[in-house]
């Protein structure tokens, strides 16, 4: 090892965290080179100044004055948001409260996805029922208007018959008679 | 197999309050004592120490457990003090009246750790190197002064002061290697001075 390869390891040298075959090499090439020998001491002398330092503990009354600070900080929750927040703890441990088996854990983003189709599924129906209530008032709007044309119209021309069998059918289809 | 502090922090999370008592306990000396190295406004140490453990419990129900608790509080105290260095400006960080600084580390000393010997020649020197180091120590760069005291004073590893600080062990290491550098420079003329 040479002087600019032991550069790039003088840091860990220094702190202690060379080992194997790099720190033997390191100690061959020091044994060698009083210029990095030199430098070793030298950092190795501010290092032990900073350790040398002596350490300060907190002043007594610390934790007593720290807890007031925290119960100062704590700020006055509203009785709303107060029970929000209940809600949103109550739904999070009822998700994630107690310990999961671990294959029960791996099916929750299966059964997420269930519930949101199931979800989904029962909305469109509700949507399509809709749909098909105003289309079934529709028809019999127009069959009532019909019914009515065709009596009048019947009245005075008996060759409508046929037009009265559809509607027979028509009506029939829509599940009531005429 | 979760370790003591995970436990406190799982504690903390479902409101026990007694074991965020119990983490400022565990944690209280060292964070004062890296805050005391890392600024020199005597007055804002105390200040800055409990500003470290209020941002905590604040956040400690969304820390995640894979963290590590003790670099947590080091890494909140690292960047309160470079906004604190920051705020205050060059001109207050640098004007450290020496024997202020002497006159303090005098005190902590006597308070905080006994000495053994009472030679009052030997109690002068040795503030007189704790004033010389910390006044050394002010003058780096806050990332240089965060890594030596962290790795130094702290004990931690490499890993460690890199969650610390937020940064690569790589930058960790050329960190402390040129934090070393500059308090050789900045400490040549006190030792020549001894020798």
């Amino acid at each position: 090892m040479d002087c600019k390869a032991f550069s790039k390891h003088i840091g860990d040298y220094v702190n202690r965290t060379l080992s194997g075959s790099v720190a033997d090499e390191a100690k061959a090439h020091l044994s060698a080179c009083p210029q990095c020998t030199a430098l070793v001491k030298e950092l190795e002398g501010a290092s032990a100044m900073v350790r040398s330092l002596h350490r300060v503990s907190a002043p007594a009354g610390f934790e007593q004055r720290l807890r007031d600070r925290l119960a100062a900080c704590k700020a006055p929750e509203t009785a709303d948001a107060g029970r929000i927040r209940g809600w949103l703890g109550a739904i999070r441990s009822a998700f994630a409260g107690a310990p999961v088996h671990p294959r029960r854990l791996a099916l929750r983003p299966a059964l997420v996805g269930l519930l949101l189709c199931a979800a989904i599924a029962g909305s469109m129906l509700f949507v399509g029922r809709g749909r098909y209530s105003e289309r079934a008032d529709m028809d019999w709007a127009y069959i009532e208007t019909c019914r009515e044309q065709h009596a009048s119209f019947a009245s005075t021309n008996p060759l409508a018959d046929e037009s009265a069998i559809i509607l027979r059918e028509r009506a029939r289809d829509l599940g009531s008679d005429l | 197999m979760l370790s003591a502090d995970a436990v406190l922090v799982l504690r903390c999370q479902e409101d026990d309050y007694d074991a965020f008592d119990e983490i400022v306990a565990r944690y209280k000396d060292g964070i004062y004592n890296y805050i005391w190295r890392m600024i020199s406004n005597r007055e804002d140490v105390e200040d800055l120490a409990q500003e470290v453990f209020v941002r905590a419990f604040a956040a400690i129900k969304s820390f995640r457990r894979e963290s590590n608790l003790h670099t947590w509080l080091y890494r909140i105290a690292t960047n309160l003090c470079v906004d604190k260095y920051r705020r205050d400006g060059v001109e207050k960080r640098l004007i450290i009246p020496i024997e202020r600084e002497r006159r303090d580390d005098e005190e902590a000393t006597s308070a905080d750790v006994p000495d053994g010997t009472h030679d009052p020649q030997r109690l002068c020197e040795r503030a007189e190197l704790q004033a010389e180091v910390q006044k050394a120590l002010s003058k780096l760069p806050e990332k240089l002064r965060a890594a030596v005291l962290l790795c130094d004073l702290e004990g931690m590893s490499y890993e460690e002061i890199a969650e610390a600080l937020g940064c690569p062990v790589g930058t960790v290491k050329s960190r402390l290697f040129n934090a070393r550098v500059q308090l050789r420079d900045l400490l040549k003329a006190y030792v020549e001075d001894r020798q």
